[in-house]
C-alpha cells in the first residue's frame, strides 16, 4: 500500500494537493488535499477500518465506491463515515474501530 | 420552499450526463444529482480538483469534454448528495429526498431518469472479508483517481475484460501481479464473436495495450482459474487459487498458494437498482445484463410512467451504450414535456439507432463470455461469511433453506442477510446462488428466489437529519 | 379427492402459523396458504413484543392472561430458540388527560392482578435510564412484558407443522370460495382448487377482501397502513417497550389521508432499535413509505430520546394492519357459514399467538374451547351483503 511515484502512460505523474494535517487514532499521517480518507489511510499502511460487531473481525475498503459500507470510520466524532468517498480536510481526526457514542 | 423541475436525473455518469445535456438543451427544466463532488461517474471519474496532471488519454479527454459540457448546461447540478427516497405525490410528480451538506432536503420533479450505474458483482469466497480483498472497481479508483496502490503483490481474480485493465494499471503502478485468473473457459467460446469484436476496434486496441503490459509484466493470465480462498490474520497474507471446471467449480488438487497482500475481485458488474426497487418498478432477471433489471419500453421508460432507467443501472452495457440511452431518454422527456416536436424527436432517435444496436450486440457478446460461472458457489465453506454487514454464514443460510425458505426475502427474515448497512447489495448475488444451488433438484427459478426489496432510506441516515426533513415544513420555508 | 384437507388455514403470519401448527398437531391433515411468503403481511412489520400494555380491559383479560402463560414453556415445546426475553413496558404520559386514562388503567390492571404502576417523571429514569423526562408527567409501567424474534416464532410453528404433515402454499392467493348450501366447501387458488372440512381465515387487513368474496362485511373491521423504521444495532440500551400514552387518546377512526405519528420503540433481540410509528387509513394495500413517515417518526422518537440523534436509520417499512373499532378480535366460527372460522385483528398479536392456535384446534376438533370466545364472535357486527 503506497502512493504511486512511478510515471507511466496509463498512470502519468500527478501533482497532489497541498499537504493537510490529519490524525488516525491520534497519530498524524501523511495526507494531501484531494485524497480520500481511505487512500490516505491505505498509503499509511492502515488496513483495519473497523471491526465487525459479532465476530470482531477486521474490515477494510472493499467496493471502494460507497456501496458496501466496509470502510466505516469515525471522522471528527461522527461515526460510520465512508472513508472511500470522504475527502481529507485540514485538522481531520479519524478514529478506527470505534463504536457509536450516543 | 421545495424547488420543482420537469426532470431530475439521478446519477451523473456517462448516461446521466448525456440525458441532462440533451433534455436541458431542449429547454426541459432539469436537475442533475450525484453523490460525488464532480460529475463523471465511475467510468469518467475526474481526478480530484486539487490534483494536477499534464497528460490524459483518449478516454480521459472524452470524459473531460463530457463533464465540461454538462457543467456548462443550464441544468443545476446538486453534487455530493445522496438520494435517499423517492415519493410519488398525488399529482404524479416525485418528491426526491436528498442528503448532502449543501443540498436542499427535497426537490420535486415530474419525470425521473435513473442512471445509477453498477458495481462489481460481489462474489463471496472464504476470506473475502479480510482487509486486502478489494473489488476491481475500487482498485481502479484508487489507482487512477487517487494514485494509491492498495498492495504490493497482487492476485487478480474474476471474469471479463476489466481484469486486463486492473492488471495493467497495477503493473504500471509498480505492483507485482503474480496471477490474473479468468474463471470462465473463454477461448473456445470466444471465436464465434470475432466479427462483432472487430467492430469495437477502439476497445480492442485498448485491450491490446493492456495485454502487452501484462505480458511484459510477466503476470501469468490463467484461463479457467479462480481465487478459492484468501488467508491471513489481520489482512491478506496468502491467496489460494485453483483450476475450475466449466461450471466454475474448483478442481481438487490444482490449488496453488501465493504470497500476496492484495486480492482483486472482479466478477463483472451488477446494476445498481435500489431506487427502482424502492418504486416497485417491474423487474426482470437477465443474467447477461448483470441480474435483476427493470422492464423498459423502447423509450427506456420503466413500468412506471415518467420514470426512465438508463445505462448500466438498467442492464450492463458499458459507457457508450449508457451515453446513447441517455441521449434518447433525455430527448423523449423533452418530447413528453412539450419541448420537442414528435418529428424532431424521431429524427434524433433515428440518428442514434445504428450506434445503439452495435452497442447492444457488443454487450451481448461480453455477457455471453464473461458472466460469472454459477459453480463458484461451491467455493463457500460453512463458516464463510455471506452477509458482511450482519455476519451471516453459509451454514446459517443453508439452515434457513432447510427450514423452508425458498425466496431471498424469506432467507432475509430467517437469517438477517441483507438487513444491514448495505441493504443487501453485497450478499444478494451469493444468497441467490446458494438458494439456486440448494434447491436445484426442485428446479427453482430466479423469479421464485426474487430479490431484496428496498424501502427508504436507501442509505443509512442519522435520525437527527430525518427529524429535520419534514416535507411540509420545507414547503413552507421562505414563504 | 387429491386436493382435500381436513383444514385449510389462509394467512401465514403469527396467527395462521400457530393455527396450522396446532391443527397439524391435533392430527388434522392441514394446508396453509398465503398470497405472499410466510410472514409477508403485518407480522413482518411487527416488533415481536409480548405486550400487555394495550390490553382491552372489558373482555380480553382472560385471553391475555391465558395467552401469556403459554410462553413459559413455548421454547421447550417447539424446541426452538425464539430469542425470548423479558422486557418491561412503559407508556410515557404527556398531559393531564393521558394521566387520567393511565391512572384508571393502573387501578383496573391492579385489580385483576396484572402488575402496573404509575411512575412520576422524576423517577422515570429509574426504569428507563435513556429517557428524557422533561416534558413528561410520568409513565405507566409494566414489569412483566417480553419479546421474541417474530420470524423465529412463525418459522418454528411452520417447521414443526411441516414435520406433522402440514402442506404450505405460498405466493398463492385465494381467489374465491365455494359453498354447498351453508357449508364451506373449498377455496380456489392460484395453485388450483382445494377442498376442506374447515377453513380458517387468519388474514389480517386482507380479511376485508376475502369477506367480499363471501359476500360478508364485518363493520367492526378496518385497517390502517402503519410505518416504522429500524436503526443500526447498538448495545442494549432500552429496558422496556415504550409506547406513547397518546395511543389511548386516539379514536378508532383516523380521518382518511391524515398521517398520525406516535412514539413506539423497542430494541430488538439483535440490538437494532425498532422505531415507530406512523399510520394512515387507506383504501389500498400499497406498502410504499409516505414521504412524511420517516421524518415524523424520527421526530416523535427524539422528543423522548434525544440521545438517539446520531443513531443511523437503516430501513423503513409499511404494512397493512387490521384493527377493529371495539378493540376486540374477530375470533370464532362465522355464523351462517358452516366450517368457516375467523382468527384475526388481535390487538396484541404475539401474546395470544400460541393460545389462539390452541383454541382453534379445540374448537375444530371438539366444538368447544377452554377460552370463552363469546365476545369475539365475528357475527357481533357482520352482515351478509348479497
Amino acid at each position: 500500500m503506497f502512493r504511486i511515484k512511478k510515471t507511466s502512460d496509463m498512470l502519468p505523474a500527478i501533482q497532489r494537493g497541498e499537504p493537510v494535517h490529519i490524525t488516525v487514532d491520534g497519530k498524524p499521517i501523511e495526507a494531501y488535499q484531494g485524497e480520500t480518507v481511505a487512500a490516505a489511510m491505505l498509503a499509511a499502511g492502515i488496513h483495519t477500518f473497523y471491526k465487525s460487531r459479532k465476530l470482531q473481525q477486521p474490515r477494510s475498503l472493499y467496493c471502494g465506491m460507497g456501496i458496501c459500507y466496509e470502510c466505516l470510520v469515525t471522522i471528527n466524532g461522527v461515526h460510520a463515515q465512508r472513508a472511500c468517498i470522504t475527502p481529507v480536510a485540514e485538522g481531520m481526526q479519524i478514529e478506527t474501530c470505534k463504536e457509536l457514542e450516543l | 420552499m421545495i424547488e420543482s423541475f420537469e426532470l431530475a436525473v439521478i446519477g451523473a455518469g456517462p448516461g446521466g450526463m448525456e440525458a441532462t445535456i440533451s433534455a436541458a438543451g431542449h429547454g426541459v427544466r432539469t436537475v442533475l444529482i450525484d453523490s460525488y463532488p464532480q460529475p463523471g461517474g465511475q467510468y469518467f471519474m475526474r481526478i480530484p480538483t486539487d490534483f494536477k496532471v499534464d497528460y490524459e488519454n483518449k478516454t480521459e479527454t472524452a470524459g473531460r469534454n463530457l463533464v465540461n459540457s454538462v457543467l456548462k448546461s443550464p441544468a443545476p447540478k446538486i453534487l455530493n448528495c445522496l438520494v435517499w427516497g423517492l415519493f410519488q405525490e398525488e399529482d404524479g410528480s416525485w418528491l426526491v429526498g436528498l442528503y448532502g451538506e449543501k443540498a436542499p432536503k427535497y426537490i420535486r420533479a415530474k419525470n425521473l431518469i435513473l442512471s445509477t450505474g453498477s458495481y462489481d458483482t460481489p462474489i463471496a469466497f472464504p476470506g473475502w472479508t479480510l482487509p486486502g480483498v478489494v473489488s476491481s472497481g475500487g482498485t481502479l479508483v484508487l489507482l487512477k483517481n487517487q494514485r494509491v496502490a492498495p498492495g504490493k503483490r497482487a492476485v487478480i481474480s474474476g471474469t471479463g475484460p476489466l481484469l486486463f485493465s486492473v492488471a495493467a494499471h497495477l503493473i504500471k503502478a509498480g505492483v507485482e501481479v503474480v496471477a490474473v485468473c479468468e474463471a470462465n473457459h473463454i477461448l473456445p467460446r470466444g471465436i464465434k464473436h470475432a466479427f462483432t469484436m472487430l467492430r469495437q476496434w477502439d476497445r480492442l486496441t485498448e485491450g491490446a495495450k493492456y495485454m502487452s503490459t501484462i505480458l511484459r509484466g510477466k503476470a501469468p493470465y490463467k484461463i479457467g482459474w479462480s481465487i478459492v480462498e484468501a488467508r491471513g490474520q489481520a489482512a491478506v497474507e496468502q491467496a489460494v487459487i485453483a483450476k475450475v471446471d466449466k461450471s466454475g467449480q474448483p478442481i481438487a488438487g490444482t490449488e496453488q498458494v501465493l504470497d500476496v497482500d492484495l486480492v482483486v475481485s472482479g466478477f463483472t458488474l451488477t446494476p445498481n437498482t435500489g431506487l427502482l426497487r424502492m418504486l416497485d418498478c417491474e423487474m426482470t432477471y437477465q443474467p447477461g445484463k448483470g441480474g435483476w433489471i427493470p422492464l423498459r419500453d423502447q423509450d427506456f421508460q420503466t413500468s412506471i410512467p415518467g420514470v426512465f432507467a438508463i445505462g448500466d443501472g438498467a442492464g450492463i452495457g458499458g459507457a457508450e451504450n449508457a451515453r446513447l440511452e441517455g441521449k434518447i431518454a433525455g430527448t423523449v422527456v423533452a418530447k413528453n414535456t412539450g419541448h420537442l416536436s414528435l418529428s424532431r424527436e424521431k429524427q434524433i432517435r433515428n440518428a442514434l439507432q445504428a450506434g445503439l444496436q452495435q452497442q447492444q450486440r457488443f454487450g451481448g457478446l461480453l455477457s455471453d463470455l464473461f458472466s460469472p460461472p454459477e459453480g463458484l458457489v461451491s467455493l463457500l465453506k460453512d463458516d464463510t461469511i455471506i452477509c458482511r454487514c450482519e455476519e451471516i454464514s453459509l451454514a446459517e443460510v443453508k439452515e434457513a433453506i432447510r427450514n423452508g425458505a425458498r425466496s431471498i426475502g424469506e432467507v432475509k427474515m430467517l437469517t438477517r442477510t441483507g438487513m444491514g448497512n448495505c441493504q443487501g447489495r453485497m450478499c444478494e448475488h451469493s444468497v441467490t446462488a446458494i438458494i439456486a444451488h440448494e434447491l436445484a433438484d426442485e428446479g427453482i427459478t430466479r423469479e421464485e428466489i426474487g430479490y431484496y426489496s428496498i424501502r427508504p432510506p436507501l442509505h443509512p441516515l442519522p435520525q437527527s437529519f430525518l427529524a429535520d426533513a419534514v416535507p411540509e415544513e420545507e414547503e413552507k420555508l421562505y414563504e | 379427492m387429491h386436493n382435500h384437507f381436513d383444514a385449510i388455514v389462509v394467512g401465514a403470519g403469527y396467527i395462521g402459523s400457530s393455527v396450522a401448527y396446532h391443527l397439524s398437531r391435533a392430527g388434522l391433515k392441514t394446508a396453509i396458504f398465503d398470497q405472499g411468503s410466510m410472514a409477508a403481511g403485518a407480522s413482518r412489520a411487527n416488533y415481536g413484543n409480548i405486550q400487555i400494555q394495550d390490553l382491552e380491559l372489558q373482555h380480553s383479560v382472560p385471553m391475555i392472561q391465558l395467552g401469556q402463560s403459554r410462553f413459559a414453556t413455548l421454547e421447550e415445546e417447539l424446541d426452538w430458540d425464539l430469542g425470548l426475553r423479558k422486557l418491561g413496558g412503559l407508556l410515557p404520559i404527556e398531559n393531564e388527560n393521558q394521566w387520567t386514562i393511565m391512572a384508571e388503567r393502573e387501578k383496573a390492571l391492579q385489580a385483576i392482578g396484572i402488575h402496573s404502576e404509575i411512575i412520576p417523571a422524576n423517577r422515570l429514569q429509574e426504569v428507563e435510564p435513556c429517557i428524557d423526562p422533561s416534558g413528561l408527567l410520568g409513565g405507566l409501567y409494566h414489569l412483566h412484558e417480553g419479546q421474541l424474534d417474530p420470524f423465529q416464532l412463525i418459522n418454528a410453528y411452520l417447521t414443526r407443522g411441516r414435520e406433522r404433515g402440514l402442506k404450505e402454499y405460498y405466493h398463492c392467493p385465494v381467489t374465491s370460495f365455494e359453498l354447498a348450501g351453508t357449508k364451506i366447501q373449498s377455496v380456489q387458488t392460484a395453485a388450483g382448487n382445494f377442498s376442506a372440512e374447515h377453513i380458517v381465515l387468519c388474514t389480517g387487513a386482507y380479511t376485508v377482501s376475502l369477506g367480499k368474496m363471501l359476500g360478508l362485511k364485518w363493520d367492526m373491521l378496518h385497517y390502517v397502513l402503519g410505518q416504522a423504521m429500524v436503526s443500526e444495532a447498538i448495545p442494549i440500551q432500552l429496558r422496556n417497550h415504550l409506547a406513547s400514552a397518546s395511543f389511548f387518546e386516539m379514536s378508532a377512526d383516523i380521518p382518511k389521508g391524515v398521517l398520525l405519528a406516535n412514539m413506539a420503540i423497542s430494541q430488538s433481540t439483535h440490538g437494532n432499535l425498532l422505531l415507530g410509528e406512523s399510520m394512515f387509513e387507506a383504501d389500498h394495500f400499497k406498502t410504499h413509505m409516505p414521504a412524511e413517515s420517516l421524518p415524523r417518526i424520527a421526530r416523535s422518537v427524539l422528543k423522548y430520546f434525544p440521545t438517539f440523534q446520531k443513531l443511523r436509520i437503516l430501513r423503513g417499512w409499511s404494512a397493512a394492519i387490521a384493527d377493529t373499532r371495539d378493540g376486540l378480535p374477530l375470533f370464532g366460527p362465522v355464523a351462517g357459514f358452516e366450517g368457516l372460522y375467523l382468527a384475526t385483528a388481535f390487538r396484541s398479536t404475539v401474546i395470544v399467538t400460541p393460545l389462539v392456535g390452541e383454541t382453534l384446534a379445540q374448537l375444530i376438533t371438539s366444538g368447544k374451547s377452554e377460552l370463552d370466545i363469546q365476545a369475539f364472535l365475528p357475527e357481533r357486527n357482520a352482515h351478509v351483503s348479497h
